[in-house]
């Protein structure tokens, strides 16, 4: 086959290629078998396969025609009388001119569309109101394992995740618990008895796109979102102050028990989590 | 002479089907060369390794969202409430052989699937390949990058980890943000409130079958049409609008695509096994109340992650109702961008008025009005890219958040503008450079018999040799090879930096609280089995 000393060398070095190829593909069975370390195996069917490519690369570009070759590109548009021939065919049995027998067959189409995409409606339950927060007032704050939480427990500059007790799996439960250093909080009017002793407890639920807000800045007594960096000022009823959230984390009215039990003394300031059309 | 047993093979099938004339045609069959026209190819094998590699992470993956407690090999979860789901993620990773590679390999093709889906693209839109006859293609590739981003982000949610399911809760929100019909959207699709216990279920049926179906039969109308309607080509000696130039499918052909889907597959499983790609056993499972920082989606996604991050915090009070400022970023955009890709071709032929066919592509420098629009809108979307990483930019450029949001604020209005108006300046002075008159050979003898469109004539010119005739030597292989590694590795590298850097980091600011789960903890790479 090989003629000239180019296309000699050509194959041979197209036969190497292909040679370690199959050694690294033995190689790779090996190592899955014997050890089956991730590295290695990657490497070893990764490497094999990388030198099969260069070997039919090379292959096409040594060894086999490289042209030019050309043909015509086809005319796509089809002769005038064919077309007469499609259309007068489609015609058959006067199909086009039952107007009336093509319609209703439409609207059956539509009827029968209709009805199957409305069987969708079973893919849920009817949509409960996404206001809905299991915070009323009386219920203890508790950490997710469902153990309460005790104000004694809850050092100056701490931050808490809690639930509202016997709800920890609801996902428009989690809020944060920060304890504050006396004297720092500017309560919004109508909230000054909602901290008491320095405990003030927001909604986790970020109001961007409810993400938990998972990220406390002690210095600067922010709470940050992760997942897209809205901020919130724990001094002034969680107000946004950077990123994108259009409005406030909804704060919980704390009451502090003379054990130290942690109480909600009354429900969320808001709905939880991102607005939506029926948000008041 | 072929082998007896394929002359006898052929002759048997042959007697019984008649396949002689469709097998010299397609045999004969010419694809013209150039390294750009294999970027569709590369996305069309990351198809196939994806199909491949999933299905053998279906013999281990459980779509459950069930909850149990893990009391298996990795004992910084032991004790963990989580899902079944999320269970046997961790087994296949941890504890089946090679399942790692495979899930690895699966992750990483369908980053790189997404990256050569949209550089294809891109090389469609700036050479004009979507005009007359080729509208129709242009839809369907338009049609298989959305179903392709949706696949990627449902796979990206099945295995149930902290990030996942985080993505899943924003994609919740996104739909609750639909005005008046919201609520209804977001519960259907979830089959509840979220966390719902069917939404795994009927993700991974998305995800392994509807969607994948989807894409398999329009990919298969994809090919069907560049068959009959055969490839576009640059202008060069000899091709014309009505005769195509390159090389034969078989075998030439045959050859360098096969080479390029073992070299795709080398090159995604050196990936798989070297380069650590969502290591969900970091994350620990979903919890609604957990996240860490430094958490960003798959690059794919990451212009809708960085519109929400840059969009301010507008709410509208209409009548009693509210618009969340969720749903300009994370509805709008993307229905307006895809839209806009769908309409493109319609529109430029409307403004130029251009209604023949072309089998003959242009240079994006001939058309800087195209080319400017085009560079201008990527750059937009390169911003807000960017912006889906905002807080590790912040972090690694050591400085707070508000001067890098606020910047990247203002790029995405300054820079489209500024790239479109640079882009459309070096256009036209490299056309016009290209129309000197003395720079004009002679036509070539080649041309005689099909004069090209007049209005293309200058830029075909420079690419012709003076006589014509003989055509141009081809371009060493080597440097054919140097090329094309160069566009693969490029579209690796792009895979490569936004591949999501979530190991947890420090916080910017220090912030104190969270509780995410094994966000500390020591782990490595499947190891001492």
């Amino acid at each position: 086959m090989s003629t000239t000393t180019e296309e000699r060398r050509a194959d041979r070095m197209i036969r190497a290629l292909f040679a370690v190829a199959i050694l690294a593909a033995v190689g790779f069975s090996f190592i899955y078998w014997y050890d089956d370390d991730t590295q290695l195996e990657g490497a070893f069917l990764g490497g094999g396969l990388v030198a099969l490519a260069v070997g039919l690369i090379v292959w096409s570009h040594r060894l086999m025609p490289e042209g030019p070759f050309e043909e015509e590109y086809p005319d796509l548009r089809s002769p005038a009388r064919t077309e007469a021939e499609v259309l007068s065919s489609l015609e058959r049995g006067g199909v086009g001119r039952r107007k009336m027998l093509i319609g209703s067959l439409g609207a059956f189409g539509v009827a029968v569309a209709g009805g199957v995409v409305s069987t969708l409606r079973s893919m849920g339950p009817t949509p409960v109101s996404l206001a809905y927060s299991p915070w009323t007032r009386g219920l203890k704050l508790v950490t997710s394992d469902g153990t309460a939480v005790n104000a004694s427990e809850v050092p100056v500059d701490s931050i808490v995740s809690v639930f509202p007790a016997g709800f920890t799996n609801s996902p428009q439960a989690p809020a944060v618990l920060i304890r504050l250093p006396p004297g720092l909080n500017h309560p919004l009017p109508g909230r000054s008895t909602w901290a008491p002793q320095g405990f003030i407890c927001y909604s986790k639920v970020c109001s961007h796109a409810g993400c938990p807000v998972n990220l406390y800045n002690r210095t600067a007594y922010e709470l940050q979102c992760p997942c897209h960096q809205s901020t919130f000022d724990v001094l002034r009823g969680a107000r946004p102050v950077f990123g994108p959230a259009g409005g406030p984390l909804p704060q919980l009215p704390l009451r502090v028990e003379a054990d130290g039990t942690l109480l909600a003394d009354g429900p969320l300031s808001g709905p939880p989590g991102p607005v939506f059309w029926h948000h008041s | 002479m072929p082998a007896r047993t394929i002359r006898e093979l052929n002759a048997a099938i042959d007697s019984r089907v008649g396949t002689q004339k469709f097998l010299k045609n397609a045999l004969d069959h010419i694809f013209p060369d150039n390294w750009s026209f294999m970027l569709g190819e590369l996305a069309m094998y990351c198809f196939l390794i994806l199909v491949l590699s999933g299905i053998y992470l279906t013999f281990f993956f459980d779509p459950s969202d069930s909850e149990v407690v893990y009391r298996g090999s990795y004992l910084p979860l032991h004790g963990q409430t989580m899902s079944l789901a999320y269970q046997s993620t961790l087994h296949l990773s941890l504890d089946v052989r090679a399942g790692l590679l495979f899930r690895q390999l699966h992750h990483w093709s369908a980053d790189v699937f997404l990256a050569a889906i949209v550089a294809h693209l891109c090389r469609i839109f700036f050479t004009g390949a979507f005009r007359r006859p080729r509208e129709i293609n242009w839809l369907i590739g338009v049609t298989l990058l959305i179903l392709s981003i949706f696949n990627g982000f449902s796979g990206y949610s099945l295995p149930g980890d902290l990030l996942s399911g985080a993505g899943l809760r924003i994609a919740y929100s996104i739909a609750e943000s639909v005005p008046v019909v919201g609520n209804w959207i977001a519960t259907l699709f979830v089959g509840g409130q979220f966390p719902s216990d069917q939404l795994t279920h009927r993700l991974y049926i998305a995800h392994v079958f509807l969607v994948p179906l989807l894409i398999f039969g329009l990919l298969g109308l994809h090919l069907a049409l560049i068959w009959r309607q055969k490839h576009t080509q640059f202008a060069g000696v000899g091709r014309s609008e009505r005769r195509l130039v390159g090389s034969q499918l078989w075998p030439t052909y045959t050859a360098r695509s096969l080479g390029l889907f073992a070299g795709t597959a080398g090159v995604l499983v050196l990936l798989a096994g070297l380069a650590q790609i969502n290591p969900i056993w970091l994350y620990g499972p979903y919890k609604p109340e957990s996240m860490s920082s430094n958490s960003q989606p798959d690059w794919y996604v990451g212009w809708m992650e960085g519109a929400l991050r840059l969009f301010p915090g507008w709410r509208l009070h209409l009548f009693g109702y509210t618009v969340s400022e969720v749903f300009w970023p994370a509805v709008v955009l993307p229905l307006a961008t895809f839209a806009a890709l769908y309409a493109y071709p319609f529109v430029e032929r409307r403004l130029t008025n251009d209604l023949v066919s072309h089998n003959l592509l242009d240079r994006p420098r001939d058309r800087p009005g195209r080319t400017a629009f085009g560079a201008g809108a990527l750059s937009f979307y390169m911003v807000l890219l960017i912006a889906g990483a905002q807080d590790t930019l912040a972090h690694i450029l050591g400085t707070t958040q508000p001067p890098v949001m606020l910047t990247l604020r203002g790029m995405t209005l300054a820079v489209p503008p500024l790239v479109a108006l640079v882009t459309w300046k070096v256009c036209r002075d490299l056309s016009a450079a290209g129309r000197l008159p003395d720079t004009e050979p002679p036509q070539g003898p080649n041309d005689a018999a099909s004069p090209p469109p007049a209005r293309y004539l200058p830029a075909r010119a420079r690419y012709e040799t003076a006589d014509g005739a003989e055509a141009p030597a081809p371009a060493s292989p080597l440097r054919r090879g140097g090329a094309a590694l160069l566009g693969l590795s490029g579209a690796f590298a792009a895979g490569w930096f936004t591949r999501r850097s979530r190991t947890a980091r420090r916080p910017n600011g220090a912030p104190g609280g969270g509780r995410d789960v094994g966000r500390d903890r020591a782990a490595s790479q499947k190891r001492g089995r």
